[in-house]
């Protein structure tokens, strides 16, 4: 057999080649092995956290509401930003609670250049509608504002539902609740509303074992009329 | 032959630890969610609860739970 020359004959160098070609594919196999483990684990993480983040803000800035806003006699003609910010903590001339929007093909500047991180839909006298809602912005400074908002939708529907969608949360829904839980929108008059249950429709790249997340949160009775903003 | 040995030994054992690892981060996986899940089930019955008390109709689709927390494959599970 042909040798080399230190001795090695070539089906050792070969053999040496052979596992030495092998280790280096196992290592890189488990390399990537380890990498997509972690990316499944983050994935998972993630949407776990936004769950859990859209569940706690809505929880959170819904029980501030229920005790701070008066359910039943909210006055849609008042000055909506100072009454949402004094009713929320808020100084007065927050930046983010100029409402409405000069461009009805844009969302509103209230959340024009912050990020959403938190929207609930409010409407007057208790009510939910697609008119109003409660933002919870990122200032970029890592400051988190709370704000009632008013959007306006002039004529046709230029920009949609989703626009203004905390955490690229391509819907949200929500039904009110008085004899029965229904659509909040299309219901006439004016009652404050036993209850809502909000549902948040999930991107399809989340995992989560649902596509649409439930949240049902039960209005107590209204006692904001006689709670001063400074209770809050 | 030796070094083959040990080559093959180094590689099955790289290979358990791989093994390990995942089945390690499953079962972790499967406890957080079985608890969130838990957590998320019984703040809906309580809620429907309270609202039945009140005498509101609960007609809702109350199984979106279902496949929460019984080791389910996510909807959009990551490629291994």
């Amino acid at each position: 057999m042909k040798t080399w020359q230190q001795g090695l004959t070539l089906m050792e160098l070969l053999m040496a080649m052979a596992l030495s070609s092998l280790v280096a594919s196992a290592m890189l196999h488990s390399v990537s092995l380890l990498v997509a483990i972690h990316q499944q684990q983050n994935d998972r993480i993630t949407s776990w956290e936004r769950e859990l983040v859209v569940r706690q803000t809505f929880q959170h800035v819904f029980r501030r509401l229920s005790q701070g806003l008066p359910w039943s006699s909210f006055d849609c003609a008042s000055d909506r930003s100072a009454q949402a910010d004094s009713l929320l903590g808020e100084t007065p001339n927050s930046l983010l609670s100029v409402t409405g929007s000069d461009d009805d093909s844009a969302p509103s500047r209230a959340v024009r250049g912050s990020d959403v991180i938190a929207v609930r839909h409010f409407g007057c006298a208790g009510y939910v509608t697609e008119q109003y809602f409660v933002g919870r912005h990122s200032g970029g400074n890592g400051d988190e504002r709370f704000g009632l908002y008013f959007r306006e939708r002039r004529g046709e529907e230029r920009w949609g539902y989703s626009q203004e969608i905390m955490l690229g949360l391509p819907r949200i829904t929500v039904e009110r609740c008085d004899t029965v839980c229904q659509p909040a929108i299309n219901v006439p008059g004016f009652h404050p509303a036993e209850g809502l249950r909000l549902a948040f429709h999930w991107p399809e790249d989340v995992v989560l074992p649902f596509p649409v997340s439930y949240l049902t949160l039960v209005i107590t009775p209204a006692r904001a009329a006689s709670l001063s903003p400074g209770s809050l | 032959m030796l070094e083959m040995l040990l080559v093959l030994t180094l590689l099955a054992s790289g290979l358990g630890a791989m093994l390990k690892i995942h089945t390690l981060n499953e079962v972790m996986w499967q406890r957080f969610t079985n608890t969130y899940c838990a957590h998320l089930k019984s703040s809906e019955n309580a809620a429907q609860s309270r609202l039945l008390d009140m005498g509101i109709e609960v007609d809702w689709n109350s199984d979106w739970l279902r496949q929460c927390g019984i080791g389910a494959t996510p909807r959009y599970e990551t490629a291994l």
